[in-house]
C-alpha cells in the first residue's frame, strides 16, 4: 500500500519525520519497505521570475535573463528558449543541481557571458519526454518557492507491506490510527456533511436488497448537476503522490475516498440505470456483464450483482460495467457505498480472475460503522470538485447489521502467553491508544469493545494479546533464560539417511537435488505409456513440468546431460528425494523416498601414472555393495532383469528379503537417444525405506588369530551359470571357507566358445585353530567335486 | 738398512696415493690385498725383518708396523667413504619428483542446501529438538484448515498453491508436519521438520517454485513469547556465531499469534550496513510466533492448558546468504561446477 506522508498529516497532527513514521510503523508490524522523497530531482530548483530579458551580446539565438529567485540579489542566466518572456515564472536550477533529466547544472561561460544557473524545460526536469520550451509555472507562486512544492511533490511516499489480517491498513485512515499511540494529538476526520439541496433522494431512485447475505448494508447518495471534467490540482497531486493516475473529477473522488478511508465506492450515471433504480441480488446463471475493463464476463448464481431495473450493472464489490459508467455527459451521479460479504466477494473475484482495489478491501472486511461518514464525505467532495448539488437525504438499507465485537481479556492469560506481567492500567492504556474500549468486569478481567475497523481481525482474546505485544514492543518482552535446551533424540547426525549422504560424498559421489516436476510426455516416451499413474498438476508452470516425478532417474539423466554439455565427462552423481506414483495398489499417495545414482566416464581424474578404469556397471554395483556392507543390511541379491530405460542384458533388479527394491544397469540406447545422451551411463535407483529400516548396528566378531590358507581354482562354466550361485555353493559346501574372491575372468579364443573361465581364490580359515594342510585339501577337493556335480563345470 | 727404511718410505707414499684414488670398494679391496694380503708388499717387509741387522731391527720393525697400521686405518676410512657414496648414489637413483601431482580419487560432496540444512538440524538438535517428517503431497486440512487458514482467507494468496488432480496439493510450507505430529503425539512437543515445499512462484534469482524449509515447534505448559525469543536467540548464536543479535518485528501468520518476523544482525558487516543487507545491517531470516489457540483446537490439545511457539525458515535463503550465492535457481540446476564448490 502506497501512503503519502502529507496525506497522513492532513488527518492527524504530529511532529514525526517521514523516517520516524516509517520506523514506528515497522516496529508495530507494518513493514515499510520503501520510503521515497517525491521531490527528488528537484533539489536546488526554484521558481524564478524573469525580470528583464535582453539580447546576448555575442549570439543571435541566446538571451540574457535577469531572474528573481527570492534572494536579495538577482541572478543572470543565459537562455535559448523561445518562450521566455519578461514577467514569466520558470523553474530555475541553481549550479550544483542534479536534474532528473540527467543533467548536472554548473556555472559556465556561454559565448563569453557567465551563466550562473539554468532555466529548465519539462524534459530537462524529467517531467516529460519532449518539450518545446521552458516550463511555465503558475505566476501565483512566489519567486524562490522550491519547485517540489510548486509541483506538489514536497512529500514522501511510504510503501507498506500490509499483512493479510489487516484489511484496515489499505487506507491512510488505517495507518493514522496505528500512529496515534506515538503522538499526543487525536485523529480528527474532516467535516463530511454535505450541503443538501433540491429533490429528496427517494424521489430520484430506490434501492432494494434481495441478497442480504451477500450485501448486509447498502447506502447511496445522489449528486445532481454534476460537470464531469478534470480534477483540481490538489486532487491530482494527492493521487499522484501514491502513484495513481487522475481520470476525471467524479472517479477521482471515489478513488480518493478509497485511499483515504478504505471504503470502496462506485459512481453510476443515474440516467443510464434502467428504471433509475438499484437492485442488489444474486446473478442468474450465465448472466452476462461487459465490465469496465471491456471484457464480457459470464456470471454464476453464487455471485452478488448490483442491477438496475433489468440487468446487472456491476459485479458487487469487484467492478462496474461499461454501460453505466460516468462519462463527460453525465449529470446525475448515484454514489454507492456498500458492505459486501468478504467470503462471497473473494470467491467471486477468484472465479472471475479479477482482483481489484475494491475487491482487495471488501474481501478483507471494510469498516461497517464508517459507511455513513464515507458516503457523506464523498458526496460533499464530488459536489465541490464537479460543482454539483447533493440531493436531500441518504439511502441506508441495512438488513444485517454488523455489531462490534466484544472480547473478554484476562490479565493472567496475557502473562501466560507473553511472559509479561502487565498492570491493569498498562493494559487499558495500550489498548485504548488504538480505540479499543475497555470495561473492567472484575479484577483481572476486561470486556473489550473492538473498533468497527477491526471486526474481522480481532475476535478472540489472543488477538488482543497480540495487540498488547506489538504495542508494548517485542524487544521489551523479557527473555527468561529458563528453557532447558538439552539435546533431542534421533542423533546429531540426523539418522541413517544423512550417514548415507556423507558416505556417498566420501566415496566421490556428488549430491544433486533436482526438480520434482517432470514432463509426462518424455517419461512416457522413454518408459512406455502406462508404466506410471502420474500425479498431475492442475496448473503446471510449463507443459514440460506437468507431473510429479515418478522416478528420480529421468531428472538425474538430465543432470548428467547438463554436465556432459559442459564437457565434464567423468561423473558420479546421486540424489535422495521423493517420487510419486499413484499406481493402483500403492498405499496413500504413493510417495516414496528413493536413492538414485548415475556414473559415467573414468573412475578417477586423469593421472600421469596411467589410465583409470571406467565407471561401468561393476563400479556402480561395487558402490552399492560397499554401502550395503557398511549399513550392515542383510545381503542384497542382484538378479538379471529387464527395465525400460536399461539396456537388455545389462539390467538387474536389486532384491531384498524376496522383494524387488531397486534396479541397476546401463542406459538403454533408445532412451539415450531420446534424451540426447551417450549410452555409456550406468544407473541405479532404490527405495530407501527398506534399506534404511534394515540397517543394523555393527556387531563385533573376534578377528581370527590363526593363519588361513588359500587355494585357487579355475572353472570353465557355461554363460548361463551365474557367479553368485557358484560362490554360494562354495560357501555352502565347507564351513571352513572364510572368503571367496573372483580374481580373473576370461572369455575368448583359448577356451571353447560360449564358455567363461572364472578364477576363484578361496581362503580357508578357522577362529579356533590353525588348519592342517590335509583338512584344507580335503575341503577344497570336496568343493571342486560339488561344483562339477552341481553345475557340470570343468576345473581347468 | 738405509735400503729398508727408504723402501718403507716409498711404499707409504705409494699406498697413501693408491688408497685415496680408489673409486670403488672392489678396487680398494685389490689395494688391500696388494698391501696387506698374505703376499702383500707390507706383509713382505715384515716377513723380511729377520734379514735386517739386529741393531737396526727395532727401528725398521717399528717403522714397518706403523706403516701397516696407517694403511689399515686409511683403508678403513676410504671404505667408509666409498660405502657412503654408494648409498647416496643408490638413493639418487630411486628418488622421485615429489612435486608431481598425487593420485586423487573423485571428491564428491553434499548438496549445499543439505549442507546448510544439516548445520541447522545439528544446532536445533543440540537445543532439544527432534526430527519429524511428513509427506510432500498434502491435503487442504493439514496444509491450511488446521493451520487456521480456512478456504476464502486472504492469507491463502501468499501461498500460491500447486493443486493436484483429485483435490490434493503439494505442501506450501512444512507447517502441516506440526499438525500431523500433534495429532499423533500428546504434548509436550519439541520437534523440527525439514523438507521440500512448493509454491507457484515465477522463477527468478530469488524465487523458485520448489524450495526448502525447516519448521520448529515447542509446546508445553507455560511456554511464553519470552521463551520463544530465548530459543531463537540461542539458535542464532549457535548458528551464526557469538556476536549475533536478533530483532523481532510484529507480523502476521494465520497459525501463530502474536507473530513475528525475525531479522538477524548482518553476518557480513555486523550491522554496519553492506550490499548484502542493503545497508540496513539486518537480514530477514525467519518467521515465528505463539501457536494460535485454534491450531491446538484442530489437533485436540487444550489451548487453555498448553501454550507453545513455532518458527520456520527458508533453507535456500540461509544457504544463499551464508555462501554468497546470487541465484536461487543454481540449487536445482545440478551443475557440478557449482555443486563441487561446497
Ligand atoms: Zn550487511
Amino acid at each position: 500500500m502506497n501512503i503519502s506522508y502529507k496525506w497522513l498529516k492532513s488527518l492527524l497532527e504530529f511532529e514525526l519525520t517521514p523516517q520516524q513514521v516509517a520506523e514506528r510503523l515497522t516496529r508495530i508490524g507494518h513493514a515499510v519497505e520503501e520510503l521515497t522523497y517525491l521531490g527528488s530531482g528537484f533539489e536546488s530548483v526554484l521558481a524564478a521570475r524573469a525580470l528583464k530579458v535582453s539580447k546576448h551580446p555575442n549570439a543571435d539565438k541566446l538571451k540574457l535573463v535577469e531572474a528573481d529567485y527570492g534572494a536579495t540579489e538577482t541572478l543572470e542566466v543565459v537562455c535559448g528558449a523561445p518562450n521566455v518572456k519578461e514577467g514569466g515564472l520558470y523553474p530555475l536550477a541553481l549550479s550544483g543541481a542534479r536534474l532528473a533529466g540527467g543533467m548536472t547544472v554548473e556555472k559556465v561561460k556561454i559565448r563569453g557571458v557567465e551563466s550562473r544557473g539554468m532555466l529548465c524545460s519539462e524534459k530537462e526536469l524529467g517531467l516529460s519526454a519532449e518539450s518545446a520550451g521552458l516550463m511555465e509555472l503558475d505566476p501565483v507562486w512566489k519567486p524562490g518557492t522550491p519547485l517540489a512544492e510548486v509541483l506538489g511533490r514536497e512529500d514522501w511516499m511510504l510503501g507498506i507491506e500490509v499483512t493479510a489480517n489487516r484489511g484496515d491498513m489499505w487506507s491512510h485512515l488505517g495507518v493514522v490510527r496505528e500512529l496515534q499511540p506515538f503522538v499526543s494529538h487525536k485523529l480528527r476526520l474532516p467535516e463530511a456533511k454535505p450541503a443538501e439541496s433540491g429533490p429528496a433522494i427517494n424521489e430520484l431512485t430506490s434501492v432494494r436488497i434481495e441478497d442480504p447475505e451477500g450485501c448486509p448494508r447498502y447506502m447511496a447518495r445522489v449528486i445532481l448537476e454534476v460537470k464531469v471534467g478534470p480534477s483540481p490540482r490538489w486532487l491530482i497531486e494527492r493521487l499522484a503522490a501514491v502513484g495513481q493516475r487522475s481520470i476525471n473529477n467524479v472517479v477521482d473522488v471515489t478513488n480518493y475516498i478509497l485511499l483515504e478511508l478504505g471504503q470502496p465506492l462506485h459512481a453510476f450515471d443515474l440516467d443510464k440505470l434502467e428504471e433509475g433504480r438499484i437492485v442488489v441480488r444474486k446473478a442468474r446463471e450465465n448472466e452476462k456483464i461487459f465490465t469496465l475493463d471491456e471484457v464480457e464476463r459470464s456470471l454464476g448464481t453464487s455471485m452478488t450483482v448490483i442491477a438496475d431495473g433489468r440487468k446487472p450493472v456491476a459485479v458487487a464489490g469487484v467492478m462496474g460495467d461499461k454501460l453505466s459508467e460516468v462519462d463527460e455527459r453525465t449529470t446525475r451521479v448515484l454514489l454507492e457505498c456498500a458492505y459486501f460479504n468478504p467470503v462471497t466477494n473473494r470467491r467471486t473475484a477468484r472465479a472471475l480472475g479479477m482482483f481489484t482495489e475494491a475487491s482487495r478491501r471488501f474481501e478483507r472486511g471494510t469498516d461497517f460503522d464508517l459507511m455513513p461518514y464515507a458516503v457523506d464525505r464523498a458526496a460533499r467532495l464530488i459536489a465541490e470538485v464537479a460543482s454539483g448539488k447533493v440531493a436531500r437525504g441518504v439511502i441506508d438499507i441495512c438488513p444485517r447489521p454488523l455489531l462490534r465485537n466484544e472480547v473478554r481479556l484476562r490479565r493472567e492469560r496475557v502473562k501466560r502467553v507473553l511472559g509479561v506481567d502487565f498492570s491493569e492500567k498498562e493494559i487499558e492504556k495500550l489498548l485504548s491508544g488504538l480505540d479499543f474500549e475497555l470495561e473492567k468486569e472484575h479484577k483481572g478481567l476486561f470486556r473489550v469493545k473492538v473498533p468497527s475497523s477491526r471486526t474481522l481481525d480481532v475476535r478472540r482474546e489472543v488477538d488482543l494479546i497480540e495487540e498488547l505485544a506489538r504495542l508494548w514492543g517485542y524487544d521489551r518482552i523479557p527473555v527468561p533464560r529458563r528453557l532447558e535446551l538439552t539435546p533431542g533424540t534421533g542423533g546429531i547426525n540426523g539418522g541413517p539417511e544423512w550417514e548415507l549422504r556423507r558416505k556417498l560424498a566420501g566415496m566421490g559421489y556428488q549430491e544433486v537435488l533436482s526438480s520434482s516436476f517432470v514432463d509426462s510426455k518424455l517419461i512416457e516416451k522413454i518408459y512406455g505409456a502406462g508404466r506410471f499413474e502420474f500425479w498431475r498438476l492442475v496448473a503446471p508452470i510449463s507443459k514440460e513440468e506437468d507431473v510429479l516425478r515418478p522416478s528420480l532417474l529421468p531428472m538425474l539423466l538430465a543432470c548428467v546431460r547438463r554436465n556432459l554439455n559442459q564437457r565434464r565427462r567423468d561423473l558420479a552423481l546421486f540424489e535422495i528425494g521423493n517420487v510419486f506414483d499413484r499406481h493402483p495398489g500403492e498405499k496413500g499417495s504413493g510417495e516414496q523416498r528413493r536413492l538414485a545414482l548415475a556414473v559415467t566416464g573414468e573412475y578417477r581424474p586423469v593421472h600421469w601414472s596411467g589410465p583409470a578404469p571406467r565407471q561401468d556397471f561393476f563400479a556402480l554395483k561395487g558402490t552399492l555393495e560397499s554401502l550395503f556392507d557398511w549399513l550392515k543390511v542383510p545381503p542384497m541379491r542382484f538378479a538379471a532383469d529387464s527395465h525400460p530405460v536399461l539396456a537388455p542384458g545389462t539390467a538387474a533388479s536389486i532384491v531384498h528379503d524376496g522383494e524387488k527394491i531397486g534396479v541397476i544397469g546401463r542406459l538403454d540406447s533408445g532412451a539415450a537417444a531420446e534424451m540426447d545422451l551417450p549410452a555409456e551411463i550406468c544407473l541405479a535407483e532404490l527405495d530407501l525405506k527398506p534399506v534404511l529400516a534394515s540397517a543394523a548396528m555393527p556387531i563385533y566378531r573376534p578377528v581370527s588369530q590363526f593363519p588361513g590358507s588359500r587355494r585357487d581354482i579355475s572353472i570353465l562354466l557355461g554363460e548361463n551359470t551365474s557367479c553368485a550361485d557358484l560362490i554360494e555353493q562354495v560357501r555352502r559346501v565347507s564351513p571352513l571357507v572364510a572368503e571367496v574372491t573372483v580374481f580373473d575372468l576370461y572369455q575368448g579364443d583359448r577356451i571353447p566358445p560360449g564358455k567363461i573361465s572364472l578364477a576363484l581364490s578361496i581362503l580357508f580359515q578357522s577362529r579356533e585353530r590353525t588348519l592342517r594342510d590335509e583338512e584344507v585339501d580335503r575341503a577344497f577337493e570336496e568343493i571342486s567335486r560339488s561344483l562339477i556335480e552341481k553345475f557340470g563345470v570343468q576345473p581347468r | 738398512m738405509a735400503g729398508y727404511l727408504e723402501k718403507i718410505e716409498e711404499l707409504a707414499g705409494q699406498a697413501r696415493q693408491q688408497i685415496a684414488r680408489a673409486v670403488s670398494l672392489e678396487q680398494l679391496e685389490q689395494w688391500r690385498l696388494n698391501l696387506l694380503g698374505r703376499k702383500g708388499q707390507v706383509t713382505a717387509i715384515l716377513h723380511d725383518l729377520g734379514q735386517v741387522s739386529p741393531g737396526e731391527r727395532p727401528l725398521v720393525g717399528k717403522q714397518a708396523n706403523e706403516l701397516k697400521n696407517e694403511i689399515g686405518r686409511l683403508l678403513e676410512e676410504r671404505r667408509a667413504a666409498l660405502e657412503k657414496e654408494q648409498l647416496e648414489r643408490a638413493a639418487a637413483r630411486s628418488a622421485i619428483d615429489v612435486t608431481l601431482p598425487g593420485l586423487r580419487p573423485w571428491t564428491g560432496s553434499i548438496h549445499p542446501l543439505n549442507r546448510t540444512l544439516s548445520r541447522v538440524n545439528e544446532v536445533l538438535y543440540s537445543m532439544g529438538f527432534s526430527l519429524a517428517e511428513g509427506p510432500e503431497i498434502e491435503d487442504e486440512f493439514h496444509n491450511f484448515d488446521a493451520l487456521n487458514t480456512p478456504a476464502d482467507h486472504p492469507a491463502r494468496d501468499e501461498h500460491d498453491t500447486f493443486f493436484l488432480e483429485g483435490g490434493l496439493l503439494l505442501r506450501s510450507h512444512t507447517s502441516p508436519v506440526q499438525i500431523r505430529h500433534m495429532q499423533a503425539n500428546p504434548p509436550p512437543v519439541r520437534i523440527i521438520a525439514p523438507g521440500r515445499v512448493f509454491r507457484r512462484d515465477t522463477p527468478d534469482a530469488t524465487h523458485s517454485p520448489i524450495f526448502h524449509q525447516v519448521e520448529g515447534l515447542y509446546v508445553d505448559e507455560n511456554v511464553t513469547f519470552g521463551d520463544l525469543k530465548y530459543t531463537l536467540e540461542q539458535f542464532a548464536l549457535r548458528l551464526f556465531g557469538p556476536d549475533t543479535t536478533l530483532r523481532f518485528r510484529p507480523s502476521f501468520f494465520p497459525f501463530t499469534e502474536p507473530s513475528a518476523e525475525v531479522d538477524c544482525s548482518c553476518i557480513f558487516c555486523k550491522r554496519k550496513g553492506c550490499r548484502i543487507c542493503k545497508g540496513s545491517g539486518w537480514l530477514e531470516i525467519l518467521g515465528c510466533g505463539m501457536v494460535d489457540p485454534s491450531v491446538f483446537e484442530a489437533v485436540g490439545y487444550d489451548p487453555e492448558r498448553w501454550t507453545g511457539f513455532a518458527f520456520g525458515m527458508g533453507i535456500d535463503r540461509i544457504c544463499l546468504l551464508v555462501h554468497s550465492i546470487d541465484d536461487i535457481r543454481l540449487f536445482l540446476e545440478s551443475d557440478t561446477g557449482f555443486l563441487s564448490q561446497f
